[in-house]
């Protein structure tokens, strides 16, 4: 059992945002979760972005899925009802395009029985293409964006951070100077995949991000350097398949960790990887 | 929906390369459905990461058969299972095809989209009368035909190089010789991408279900990493609200 601030987690292990839906699904599996991350929720409807949207590289996966999702207040309506019996905590993932969405978004979601809100600023598929920013690569925008969501709610809160083309310590502190109660390292890496064959992007969107075993390393490095910079849980994230993963990331300085890319492999795998850890954590 | 780990039964070349695997899979096998398919873990490695999707192409009491062709890594990893290896398999996974009663019935295939159209000859062909058109590449490429011709009532086919059947694409085939039919028949279609949409384009009167392929993540609806879009607007999963679906509600 792992306490974080008011938040109780009965074991160190979360599913993360992407990888398990919004949470309606496998509920026997996420029941026995310390928690699970809905699929990113932003205030409008988004369609998606255009297929193929998912493609194998070695040990990992490219994705670029584009945050398909009915919008906070159909997901409101009618998907969280469904998740009220969930024996877990129940984690939100949020995903705007300016710190005005952020805290529309969290507001919209004050008065429902969430245990927490996951502040998605990292995700590498929504940046705007002309410029390849993502609210995650600015360090004032990162504090903006979770201080406007603090004002609005007492919920606990999760940062989820980038580490593409920025120093994660500066957004990692001003995620905490804006009131976050824990950060979660790392979200997806930039990647694109091309076929040999063919001469073209594999991905829709040409570019995606990159997760899976082939990341764990970086992860964890981003997770220790983190650890040794900003005093702040952290859940790492990245690479995760077995119980071996989760005791890496513990011992780079992690909290409690997110599950991600070994949910698509087999949706099970969270059980597994609690059976692997016995009563050890 | 079951994760099940289940021993190779039997492999076989139908072509240079294409495959047929029976795998023991009790549960899977006793509850899939014509149109299903299962998420095949190649490898306890994480390399390949993913599980490949491969539609059923036939059961027998406690065994699945699947079909395939060797495209990249996972499938020749795949291929070089022996008997009595195990894989996890998880399925049935899907939505089921919608089984026609007392019509007319036209199969049409592209190349391996034969597999899945194999378990569904096997249900229609009690109480329906089946017309299976088979485009391929070439003549070694023209599967299970045996099977077919006893589910039957005609086949054509068609070969891109001539060396059977006649020469050029199924679709064409599909035009001049069936859809002048007295009585309007239903289609089932299973191929490439290609396929389907010319498919759609030519035939205008009658009901077609398109089995689809697209990469996927998970198979099972929680990862919204395969789409095809809806007709209005946004996508469907191609894994829980197909893979066989209406080709009029769909954008090919």
């Amino acid at each position: 059992m792992i306490k974080i601030k008011n938040l109780t987690f009965k074991n160190p292990i979360i599913l993360a945002s992407g990888t398990f839906g919004f949470g309606d699904k496998f509920i026997e599996v996420a029941n026995k979760m310390g928690g699970i991350v809905t699929k990113g929720i932003t205030l409008k409807p988004r369609a998606g972005n255009p297929v193929p949207r998912i493609c194998e590289t070695p040990a990992g996966i490219l994705n670029s899925v584009g945050l398909e999702n009915p919008g906070v207040d159909k997901f409101k309506k009618d998907t969280l009802p469904k998740l009220n019996s969930l024996k877990t905590n129940l984690i939100v993932n949020i995903a705007g395009n300016s710190p005005s969405d952020y805290e529309k978004l969290a507001e919209t979601l004050q008065d429902t029985k969430i245990d927490a809100l996951e502040i998605n600023v990292s995700c590498p598929n929504i940046t705007d293409k002309s410029n390849f920013q993502m609210i995650g690569q600015n360090s004032k925008l990162v504090y903006q964006v979770v201080s406007n969501v603090r004002k609005k709610t007492k919920k606990f809160l999760i940062t989820k951070l980038t580490a593409n083309f920025i120093d994660p310590a500066l957004t990692a502190q001003a995620s905490v100077d804006a009131g976050t109660d824990a950060i979660c390292l790392i979200n997806t890496l930039y990647g694109v995949a091309f076929d040999a064959k063919t001469g073209k992007p594999i991905l829709g969107s040409i570019t995606g991000g990159l997760s899976g075993p082939a990341i764990k390393p970086f992860a964890l490095y981003c997770v220790w350097y983190v650890a040794s910079k900003v005093k702040i849980p952290i859940i790492g994230c990245g690479g995760i398949v077995n119980a071996n993963d989760v005791k890496e990331h513990l011992l780079a300085g992690s909290k409690l960790v997110e599950v991600g890319s070994a949910n698509l492999r087999n949706p099970y795998a969270g059980l597994e990887i609690l059976k692997g850890l016995g009563g050890q954590i | 929906m079951i994760r099940e780990l289940s021993k190779v039964y039997k492999i076989e070349k139908l072509s240079p390369d294409i495959y047929s695997m029976w795998l023991v899979s009790p549960v899977i096998a006793k509850r899939a459905r014509p149109g299903q398919f299962v998420q095949v873990q190649i490898s306890d490695s994480i390399d390949p990461f993913l599980c490949r999707p491969l539609s059923i192409a036939n059961v027998n009491k406690n065994k699945l058969r699947i079909i395939f062709r060797i495209i990249g890594k996972g499938t020749e990893l795949l291929k070089d299972k022996k008997v009595d290896d195990s894989v996890y398999l998880l399925g049935p996974l899907g939505n089921q095809a919608e089984l026609a009663k007392n019509k007319n019935v036209i199969l049409c295939a592209g190349g391996v989209g034969i597999a899945p159209l194999l378990f569904l000859a096997k249900q229609l062909s009690k109480n329906n009368q089946l017309f299976l058109c088979f485009g391929a590449k070439n003549k070694k490429e023209l599967i299970l035909l045996d099977e077919f011709k006893q589910l039957c009532e005609t086949i054509f086919l068609t070969t891109e190089d001539g060396s059977k059947g006649t020469k050029g694409f199924v679709t064409d085939l599909l035009l001049a010789k069936l859809i002048p039919s007295p009585r309007p028949p239903i289609l089932y279609a299973a191929g490439p991408f290609g396929m389907l949409k010319k498919i759609r384009s030519i035939v205008t009167n009658i009901k077609i279900y398109g089995f689809l392929e697209e990469r996927m993540g998970c198979g099972c609806g929680i990862c919204f990493g395969c789409g095809v879009k809806k007709k209005d607007d946004g996508y469907l999963r191609v894994c829980t609200d197909g893979p066989v679906f209406d080709l009029s509600e769909i954008e090919l």
